[in-house]
Parts: C-alpha cells; structure tokens; sequence
C-alpha cells in the first residue's frame, strides 16, 4: 500500500482512515487515501494460424519477435505474462511468468511454436476469455484474415481486458506483384480462387484492403482498444522502440 | 481498298479455327499461394459485378489474336487503295524545262511548281518502285537513271534549271519509252510535268504505257519578239526586221528600244491588241556594224522573249587570185559579187608575198605548200587537196549531187554535159559534191585552215558554164570558201542550236562566256569550232589568243512564247487529257496492315500480362 492522496470526510467514511494528525493541526477531518500496488497481468496472444505462415519474414515470425519483445518489457517491469498462442478455435495459454528469469522460457516456448490450424479469432479469444481468471491488458498479434475478430475481442472486452491489435500484414499482401491468369490457394482452407489479373482487379483488391484494415481500425477505436498495423517490411526495432511507444503500447 | 490477291484471305479460315480450338482447350492457370483469399474474393466479387463486360473482357484474348489474324491474312491478300500518289515499278518522269516553263502565271514559277509536283511524285513513290527523271528542252536529258533512291532523286530534281530553249517533247517521250519498254511485269508509267508548249507527236506510240499529264500553268499574258533578223538590200542598205506578237488576252501597250551595243538607236511606242502580231524594220543602216539588241519595256509572264540579238558588218570585199590560161565564164562568174577584187594571172604566184582570200587554179598546178585561205581547184589537184584525180573518163553523166552541201543550194547538174574528166578520190574529210557514174567529179573539204572545192573537169570542156546554176555554184563556193569574209562580226542563232564557230588555226583553246556571265574553256580540235551549250538567251563571248568574236542566242519561237497551257498532250493516236495535278494510281497498303498487326499482337501481350 502506498499513500496517494488526501479528500474531505463525508459521513459515512471508515474512522480509521481519518489522519488524525492533520486534524489535530488543522481541526478538519481529511481521509488519507492509499494506492494498492498490484502484479500487472499482460496477456501476449499471438495468432499461429497457416495464414500467419506466410512473407519473407514470415508473418508468424515477425509477430513472435513482438511477442517476445513485449513478454521482455512486461517481465522487466516486475509485472506477470501470459503468452497465449491462437490456432483455430483453440487458446493455448503458458502459465502466468514472473521475473526477468522467465523471458527466457517464454522466447524458447515461442521458438518451438509452429503455425497450424485455421484463424477462428471468435472461438480462440472467447476460450481464453474464459480460461483466464485475472484480466489485464491483452495484446493480440494477427493479420485477422478472419470476420470472427469481433467477436474475439468483444469476449475480451467483456471480462474487461484492456486490448491491443497488433495487426500484422505482409508487403506481399499490401501490394500483391500478381500478373495473368491464375488459381489463388487459400493458404489455411485450401479452397481455389480463379482470377485474371487485370489492372482493375489489383487496383480493387488494394481498397478492398484498405477498407478492410479501416473497419478494424474503427472497431478499436469505438471500442477503446489501440489498434497498430504493421507489415513485415518495417525495421522490427523501429516497430518497438519508435512505434509502440508513439502508440502508447509501452511507457 | 480492295485487294490484288483476294484469294489469301481464305487463309483466315483454318487458322482462325486453330485458335478458336487452342482458346476452347482451356488454359492451364498458373497456382498461386496466398495466405488468405478472404480480400481477392471481395475483390473479384465486385469486379464482377459488370458481368457482360467481363465477359467481354474474358474474351479479350481471342478477339484480338482472331484480329491479329484477319489483319495478317488482310496483308497477305496485298490490300491497296486509290490514292493520290504513284505505285508503279518503273516510273519515268519527263520534266519540261523549256522557256515558256520560266512563265510566272503561277508563283514563283511554272519550272519551280513542276519541280514540286515531281519531289511530290517521289515522296509518294512505294518502296519498290524506282524513277528515272528526264528533261525535255532543246536536248533531252536523262538527270537521274532509274533508282529508287528517293534523296538522288530530289537532288537531282532540285538541281534543275529551265532553259531559253523550245522543247523537243517527241525527243524525250520517244527516249523515255524506250528506257520503259519490257522492263517492268506492270505497265511503265510516264509522268510528263509541262505546260504542253510543244507540237503534236503524231509518230509515236504508248503501247501498254501509262501516260499522266500534269499541266503546268494557268494562262498567258505574254508579248514577245518572235521574229528578228537582219538583211542586206540590193543597194548596200542594212535592216533590221523585228515581228512582234501580244499573246495574252488584253491590249498591251508598251516600248520598243532598239540598242547598238549599249547605245541606244531607237525606241518605238508600241500598242498591240490581243493576239496581234507586228513587224518594224529598221532601215539606214548601211554604215552600221556591230550587235543590234531589241528590247521589249514590259512586264508580262515570259522575260526569255522580251529581247533579242543581230548583228550587222559592213560589206567587205574579198580578194580572189585567178590563175587561169584563161576562162571567161569563170572570170565573170567571180567578178559578179559586187564584194570580190579580182586579180587575174597565167603562172602560179607566190602565195607568201601576199595573201589571198581565195586563189582560183584554173588548169594550173598550185604550188607544193599552200597558205592557209579559200582554194578553188578546176581541173586540176595539189597535195593536201581534197582528192586525188584518177582515170580520165569521157562524157561522165552526174547521177547525184550534195544538195545539202553550201556549195551545191540551188544549183541543178541534171542537165550538165561533159567532154572530158578525172574522176576523184576524195580524201576521208572531205565531201563529194558532184557524183559520176564511176566515181567523183567535184569534191569539197576544209582542213587545218585552208578551204578547197575542187573540180575534175575543165569547165570549157563542158556545158557547165552556160547553165544557170554556174553562177550560182560560183557564188556559193565564194561563200563558202572565205568563210571569214562572208560571215557578220558575230552570229545570231535559236537558243539551244549549235552555233559554228570558225577560230583561227594557231588557237587552241578558247574561252566562252555565256550571258550569264560563267565561263567555260574548250579545246579546239576543229575549224569551224561547234559549240552548243547555248540554252540561255543573249550573247556569248569567244575569246582567245588575239582572237575575239561574239554570238547571240534569241528565243524567237512562237511555240514558245504562246505560253498558254494546253489541256491535252497529243501522242500518236491518244489524247491525255489533264486530270489535276496529282496521278490516282493504286498504292499497297500490306505496310501498314502488318504494322496494325505488330500493334495488336503487342496489346494482346499487354492484356495476356494483365496490365489492363
């Protein structure tokens, strides 16, 4: 406990908060006001789906350094970390992490992640909603090339975890190099998209994008969440010591 | 446009199928793998909203390979169309560079507006085709043989300078139609670019030949000298006669000035109604010697014939030797030229103390060596001469005589009898005058100055004497003979004709001045001397060593100076009549089909790489 403040009495208020001390100088009753200090619980929950498998550097990778580099400046500000991995429907917690020491675990548990399963942002945030206890601020790293995000973050919000997208994207994404007549792989599905590249279609696809990053972007903003795009073209070191900071992401 | 193979363009058909079948046989797209096609599907989602143009769009491909192909099978089909240009593989352009072309009717001239029209021709010419160019004055000249090199051929049109001269058309249609004949599997064509300021060719024929017409000119407002020309008269006077003609369609008004050399003798006021014709003579000039220049104060269409050149001399006299036993007839015969000093003698003189302008050996041997000068030579020869005599023959009969020669105008043998006589063996110069049934009686030749006509027969022993011709041969032998004192101080002749130029032996080289002021240096081989670069109106000065002698070069055609275009060019049986003044013909077009080809395929190649 820590003193913060004083404020007037008003009855009702619990005598032995009154500082007695300040009464008998001033003959007024102030209450001594105290700031509990907590452990901060920050939740890393990064997205493994296939779709994150994906760019030079991969997609997945990119979001594991920041995951890495955030679980570092929580652990180095003595508050605890729960990294969670996304994959389908399914929320993958680590046990709550402690101490500089504990960085260690987390960055060896990150390497050993494989990107896996479909993006189901709904299922996987609701179950981790669920799984967790004690909210705290939550980051999730995705490119949410699923509509279900909504409803993710909403099961968030709701057990009032304070949230952050980091919403990654790679450059190949931002401006596809495509020409000609093609079949378009889904990466997580599998299912096949016929498409001849025309000067209309890229030009299409980029506002599509746009849009589509602008409605996330809105659904933060509406809903109190910090919102950061980045792509895997930008300085990683950039990303965290400039970017993050001028988001307010880290103090 | 219509095709000259038309017959290809079936080519179409089976290849057009091909593609169509290759287009059915889908095209194996290429996979891609992307993280998600959650966006693409909003993407083409919306593009495909437009589906009818899609659908355009899907076919693109084919509609523009089928394209490429129809233009391809266009091209080889040899489509062509009617244009204004030329399209022909042997291609002859006649340029008429006559004086009537300098007319200013049509600016700046009508020689400039031909040059155009014909670097127009050029320009237009298809790759394949090749041009010879020809100019028609006085002397048809080939300027540029066939190429088709399209920058020869403008250099040498625009090198081209009109000419005093008359145009010899025929001369240069009948050139240009046998340089086309048989050389070309689609008829030659003839391009002529003139105002048609020539006669009628009715001798010759196009046979399969194209022949266009481009008339060059509007109209005429001319007057000219068409006529000038000097004259003695019986009682030692000299005129000048001058013919004018107004050929234009108003009354012109205007001077006459007539010089002797720079200073002027007279001027005449001067009022011609259209298409009226005048002649002035001007008389008392016994005394005068020297050039006569006339000259017209106007402004009109044609400077060429506004003025023109004669010259007057003084009677001289001619100093004959006759060395003779004696011939009455022959003495008179001579003595008639008011202008002769005869001198009569019986032996052989010395040439070297005096000089003669023409010495008569009548049955007397000449001397060995003979000073240049005029020599007359009856019944008798000399080394050097021109024939050796032969075999003496009795009552020889003339079956010919040289009629063209000077000596032998109007002079008529038919009738001539002879007791007696050599026959001659002329040398190669010179010229048989009187023929025999075995050989020559009389021959005439001009070598290293010495003139000589020579007779084979005494003429007492014939009639020859008594017929009227005598005095006539005589006095054409007189002429010709002493050439020198015949002529005038200078000649006057018709621009562009060869003028003779009689130059003294020692000279061998003299120096030509033409009106414009460029001189020349020619050699002289030969007396007289032929000079013909005379295409230019007004007066050349020879000079050499000690020697100074002058000529005159006049338009004086009428053909000429009626500088009215004419709307058909008469050949032979056909009449081309002038269209315009550019040739339709059919240009191919196959160039551009296969370059419309090239741009296609490279759309096609753009839309295949999706960049529309």
């Amino acid at each position: 406990m820590e003193f913060a403040d004083y404020r007037n009495y008003t009855v009702g208020d619990d005598f032995r908060r009154v500082d007695w001390n300040v009464y008998a100088r001033l003959e007024k009753l102030f209450l001594k006001l105290f700031v509990e200090e907590e452990d901060l619980h920050v939740y890393v929950l990064l997205d493994v789906s296939r779709s994150m498998y994906f760019g030079t550097p991969t997609k997945l990778l990119y979001g594991k350094r920041i995951a890495a580099a955030l679980s570092y400046i929580a652990l180095a500000n003595l508050d605890r970390v729960g990294l969670a991995t996304l994959s389908g429907s399914k929320a993958s917690p680590l046990s709550l992490k402690r101490g500089k020491q504990a960085a260690f675990e987390i960055f060896e548990h990150l390497k050993s992640v494989r990107s896996d399963g479909e993006t189901n942002l709904a299922a996987s945030l609701r179950e981790f909603s669920l799984k967790t206890s004690q909210s705290g601020p939550a980051i999730v790293i995705s490119d949410f090339f699923d509509q279900g995000y909504r409803d993710g973050v909403m099961s968030l919000l709701s057990r009032k975890f304070e949230v952050t997208l980091i919403h990654v994207l790679d450059k190949e994404e931002v401006s596809p190099a495509l020409a000609g007549d093609l079949v378009l792989i889904d990466s997580e599905t599998g299912s096949h998209r016929e498409i001849t590249v025309t000067q209309s279609l890229l030009r299409r696809y980029r506002e599509r994008l746009a849009s589509f990053c602008n409605e996330i972007e809105s659904f933060s903003v509406k809903y109190g969440c910090n919102y950061v795009r980045v792509t895997n073209e930008s300085e990683f070191e950039d990303l965290v010591l400039s970017y993050l900071r001028k988001k307010r992401l880290i103090a | 446009m219509s095709f000259l193979s038309p017959l290809s363009l079936i080519w179409f058909l089976p290849l057009g199928a091909i593609i169509i079948v290759l287009y059915l046989l889908k095209l194996k797209r290429k996979e891609h793998l992307v993280s998600s096609v959650m966006l693409w599907q909003d993407a083409v989602a919306d593009i495909q909203a437009n589906v009818p143009f899609q659908k355009l769009k899907k076919n693109l491909l084919l509609v523009l390979q089928l394209t490429a192909l129809a233009l391809l099978a266009a091209a080889i089909a040899r489509p062509f169309a009617w244009t204004k240009g030329i399209s022909e593989n042997r291609i002859v352009v006649v340029l008429d560079t006559s004086a009537s072309m300098q007319s200013t009717d049509v600016k700046p001239s009508r020689f400039e507006i031909a040059k155009r029209n014909a670097i127009s021709i050029v320009r237009k010419m298809g790759t394949s085709d090749t041009m010879l160019v020809i100019t028609a004055g006085a002397k048809t000249r080939v300027v540029a043989s066939f190429t088709s090199d399209k920058r020869t051929l403008i250099n040498a049109i625009s090198n081209l300078e009109p000419t005093d001269t008359v145009c010899n058309m025929r001369q240069a249609l009948a050139l240009a139609l046998s340089l086309v004949h048989g050389l070309s599997k689609s008829p030659p064509r003839i391009i002529v670019l003139s105002d048609g300021g020539f006669s009628a060719i009715p001798d010759l024929s196009t046979r399969k030949v194209k022949l266009d017409y481009i008339r060059i000119g509007q109209g005429c407002e001319n007057v000219a000298i068409t006529g000038l020309d000097s004259r003695k008269t019986l009682s030692g006077d000299q005129q000048v006669f001058i013919g004018l003609h107004n050929f234009g369609k108003r009354e012109r008004v205007f001077n006459l000035e007539v010089y002797l050399g720079t200073n002027l003798l007279d001027i005449r006021e001067e009022k011609l109604a259209p298409g009226e014709t005048k002649q002035e003579i001007m008389g008392d000039l016994a005394n005068v010697s020297g050039r006569i220049t006339a000259k017209l104060d106007i402004a009109d269409d044609l400077a060429a014939d506004n003025s023109g050149t004669v010259y007057l001399t003084r009677r001289r006299t001619i100093s004959v030797l006759m060395v003779s036993k004696g011939n009455i007839f022959l003495q008179n015969a001579l003595a008639l030229d008011p202008r002769t000093q005869l001198t009569r003698t019986d032996s052989p003189p010395d040439l070297s103390k005096r000089r003669y302008d023409l010495v008569v050996f009548d049955g007397v041997k000449p001397p060995a060596s003979l000073p240049p000068g005029g020599y007359l030579l009856v019944n008798t020869s000399v080394n050097g001469g021109p024939a050796r005599t032969g075999k003496i023959v009795s009552r020889p009969t003339i079956v010919d005589s040289a009629r063209s020669h000077p000596t032998c105008a109007y002079v008529d043998f038919s009738g001539v009898k002879i007791l007696k006589a050599h026959y001659l063996h002329p040398e190669p110069w010179a010229t048989t005058i009187i023929e025999g049934e075995g050989g020559a009686l009389a021959v005439a030749g001009a070598r290293q100055g010495r003139n000589f006509v020579q007779l084979g027969f005494n003429l007492l022993e014939s009639d020859f004497p008594l017929h009227v011709g005598f005095p006539i041969f005589v006095a054409n032998s007189l002429d010709w003979l002493t050439p020198r004192q015949t002529r005038t101080t200078g000649d006057s002749i018709r621009a562009g004709q060869p003028v003779y130029i009689d130059i003294p032996p020692d000279i061998r080289e003299v120096t030509i001045t033409n009106p414009s002021g460029h001189k020349q240096t020619v050699k002289v081989t030969q007396t007289p001397m032929i000079f013909d670069d005379t295409e230019h109106v007004g007066v050349y000065r020879i000079t050499g060593k000690g020697f100074e002698r002058e000529f005159a070069a006049n338009l004086s055609s009428s053909q000429e100076s009626n500088t009215l275009p004419k709307a058909t060019l008469r050949l032979g049986h056909r009449a081309f009549v002038y269209k315009g003044e550019s040739v339709r013909t059919n240009r191919e077009l196959y160039g551009f089909v296969l370059f419309a080809v090239l741009a296609v395929l490279m759309f096609e190649w753009y839309v295949y790489h999706g960049r529309l």
